[in-house]
Parts: structure tokens; C-alpha cells; sequence
């Protein structure tokens, strides 16, 4: 009766691992959803506000800068609850995600800034306008970031845990 | 022989009281942060007052500030493996906020220029509509400041 | 750092998910401590010493 309610706290105890988020063996829609919910709920605000203010040109000031800021402010509860589940962590793994989270946020930083410069070069003008990709104006939506940052982190982990294998 | 690990007050984080010199800021890849100041600025300036000129050399321009931001950032690493563990953990947290704030303000406030939030409440003084420059020098001063405040924030714990 | 983790963990025939779950820690946390790569906090090398009656100096070696 102790080993199994010794086995029971364990297994509550078990702490969150970064894999459960990635596609592998270990991964867990259920830690996915706890962790990342509120980013795929950001990026699909982000999309559907993005075209709705396209058609909706005439709308006031203060309406589309609500629809414009809610994946904003949804992206926020994302990071508590990323926060949250990192702390679940144990200390090896909580360091790996933050080092992996810094790591996609500056790559993020990175290639935003250089999409605008090769923008303002005239790059994008150059090359892809023809085939009619507006590729210079992607960035300004909150899923581009929101994307390259899990992205990233993926990456970013990956090569991190290599040291640990 | 100097075996001393490096302080957050020599990239100016923590007490103003304790920035050291701006010797001790090389260490931290300070140098290549001046290059980035020194090329992205006019660099800028060219490309806009010469859209004549060749596409490749628009595009070197262009592109030598990133280069430089990326040894700044590389310098940067270096300097926090230097640093104590206690100091690390809380520079990396700090960095962590900084540049995620960054991110937030970036995405955000283009967002409100299409939703037209300045035009209509009359906010284009300034070129508050025309922010972020998205260039090199507004990304990393911007980075530097909000890291600084996270620095602040995280340090606080452990006073 | 060097430990004797190793050792201890194969005198009480313990994997290493046995001893991690011991700790409340991953498989891959005791694997790279064992394997040397990773230096343990001061909780997780306390707990480890009380968990093999052993004080931490016995287990852990900074040289």
C-alpha cells in the first residue's frame, strides 16, 4: 500500500520535459497544449484579424486597434503559461529551455531586422515582386514572429541537448 | 593570471554607481556595437538618397551593419560564459525579457500604424507612425534598455 | 566535476530512471552528471547525499 502511494507521488511528481513538446517519441499533445495553447490561439487571431482589416478599411481607429492587439495580448498569457510550464522543469532541462528560448528570440530579432533591410535595399523588389509575393510585408503580423520563434526553439534545443547525449 | 570572472556593470547593467570603464565594455563586444552605430546609420542614409546605384552595393550596405550585429552578439556570449553562475542566470533571464519585449514591441506597433491608431488621434509628430526604424542601432538600443530593466527586475531577488 | 554517482547508483542496482525519479529530477540530469558533463545545484547534491547517507564531499570531487 506505501509503494503504491509512494509511486502515485512520483508519478504526479514527474517532472515537464522539453521533449513532450517536440514531434518524437516523447511528445504529449497534453503538455503541447498546456504549454503552447495560447501561441496557436495568437497566430490564428493574427491571421483572421489581419484579413478582416483589409476588408474592413472604414471601421474607427479604436475597433481596429483591438482587433490589431489582441494576438498581442494573447501572446502574453503564451508566455505565462511557457513560464509555468518551464519552472515544471527540472534544473538541466530548465536550463536548456532557457538558453534555447534566448537563443530563438535573438535569431527571431535577427531576421526580422534583416527582412526590413533587405526590404529597404530593395531586394524583395527586385526579385520577387514579379511573382507578385509581397514578401516585404509578411512581417507585420503577429504569427511571422510567433512562428519563427517556436521554430527556432526547436532548433535551438536540439542542438543545445547534443552536449547531453 | 586574471581568473576574476566578469560583472554585469561593465556592459552598464546594475547600480550606474558601479559601470566601470569603458575599457572593461570591450570585453563585452562593445567595439563591434560602435561598428553597427557606424554603418547602419549612414548606411541608411545612403541606400534612401541613392536608389540608382547598383543592387549588389545597395545590398553590401545593407547588409554590413548585420554582419557587425552578429559579432556583437557572438562577443556578447563570450563575455557572459565569463560571468559568475549567480550572474549569468540573471543576465540570461534579463536578455531573455529584453529581447522578448523587443519582440512584442516590434510586432505590435506596426500593428497599430495599420489600424491607424496615430493618424487618427493625431500622433505623427515625431515619426511615432514610422517606428521601429527596424534598423540595427534602434534594435539594439532598444534590446540593450528593456534587457537592462529585466536585469533590474531579476536582480532584485537576490539583494 | 568528478562524482561517484555511478558507482553508488550500481551498488543499490538502481537504472537510472530509478535514481531520477528518486531525485525528482530526468533520466537525462543523472546521465550527465554521471557522464561528468553537468555539475548538479547544491539542493539536487544534497539530496543526493542524504539519499546515499553519504556526506557530499564523499560523493563529489571538485578537483
Amino acid at each position: 500500500m506505501t509503494s503504491m502511494l509512494y509511486t502515485a507521488f512520483i508519478m504526479s511528481n514527474k517532472s515537464n520535459l522539453p521533449e513532450e513538446i517536440m514531434f518524437g517519441p516523447s511528445y504529449s499533445l497534453r503538455a503541447n497544449l498546456k504549454a503552447n495553447t495560447w501561441a496557436f490561439v495568437a497566430m490564428i487571431l493574427s491571421l483572421a484579424g489581419d484579413s478582416w482589416l483589409a476588408r474592413h478599411a472604414d471601421w474607427g481607429a479604436t475597433s481596429r486597434s483591438v482587433i490589431a492587439m489582441v494576438p498581442l495580448l494573447v501572446s502574453a498569457f503564451w508566455v505565462r503559461d511557457f513560464g509555468r510550464w518551464m519552472q515544471g522543469m527540472d534544473e538541466l532541462h530548465r536550463r536548456l529551455t532557457l538558453e534555447a528560448c534566448l537563443f530563438a528570440t535573438v535569431v527571431t530579432l535577427f531576421i526580422v531586422t534583416t527582412w526590413h533591410v533587405l526590404d529597404q535595399a530593395g531586394f524583395f523588389q527586385a526579385y520577387f515582386m514579379p511573382a507578385r509575393l509581397h514578401l516585404g510585408t509578411h512581417f507585420h503580423t503577429a504569427s511571422f514572429p510567433i512562428s519563427l520563434v517556436l521554430a527556432f526553439y526547436f532548433l535551438g534545443y536540439t542542438r543545445l541537448n547534443h552536449r547531453y547525449q | 593570471m586574471d581568473n576574476k570572472p566578469n560583472l554585469p556593470e561593465e556592459i552598464g547593467f546594475g547600480k550606474p554607481a558601479l559601470w566601470g570603464s569603458w575599457r572593461g565594455s570591450l570585453k563585452g563586444g562593445a567595439a563591434w556595437m560602435f561598428a553597427v552605430y557606424l554603418t547602419d546609420i549612414p548606411g541608411d542614409w545612403l541606400i534612401k538618397h541613392h536608389p540608382d546605384w547598383p543592387l549588389a552595393l545597395r545590398l553590401l550596405i545593407a547588409l554590413l551593419p548585420l554582419a557587425a550585429s552578429l559579432l556583437y552578439v557572438r562577443g556578447i556570449a563570450q563575455w557572459i560564459r565569463g560571468l559568475d553562475e549567480l550572474h549569468r542566470r540573471v543576465t540570461l533571464e534579463a536578455f531573455l525579457f529584453g529581447t522578448t519585449l523587443y519582440l512584442v514591441f516590434n510586432a505590435g506597433w506596426p500593428l497599430l500604424v495599420r489600424a491607424g491608431i496615430f493618424s487618427a488621434f493625431n500622433l505623427t509628430r515625431w515619426h511615432l507612425n514610422q517606428m521601429p526604424f527596424f534598423n540595427c542601432t534602434f534594435t539594439i538600443c532598444l534590446t540593450y534598455l528593456f534587457s537592462g530593466l529585466g536585469y533590474s527586475l531579476f536582480n532584485r531577488r537576490f539583494k | 566535476m568528478k562524482n561517484k554517482l555511478r558507482e553508488l547508483r550500481a551498488a543499490k542496482e538502481w537504472s537510472q530512471s530509478d535514481l531520477a525519479d528518486k531525485l525528482g529530477v530526468s533520466r537525462q540530469t543523472v546521465n550527465a552528471i554521471e557522464t561528468e558533463k553537468y555539475d548538479p545545484s547544491l539542493p539536487l547534491a544534497f539530496k543526493v547525499a542524504r539519499l546515499f547517507k553519504q556526506p557530499i564531499e564523499e560523493i563529489f570531487d571538485a578537483e
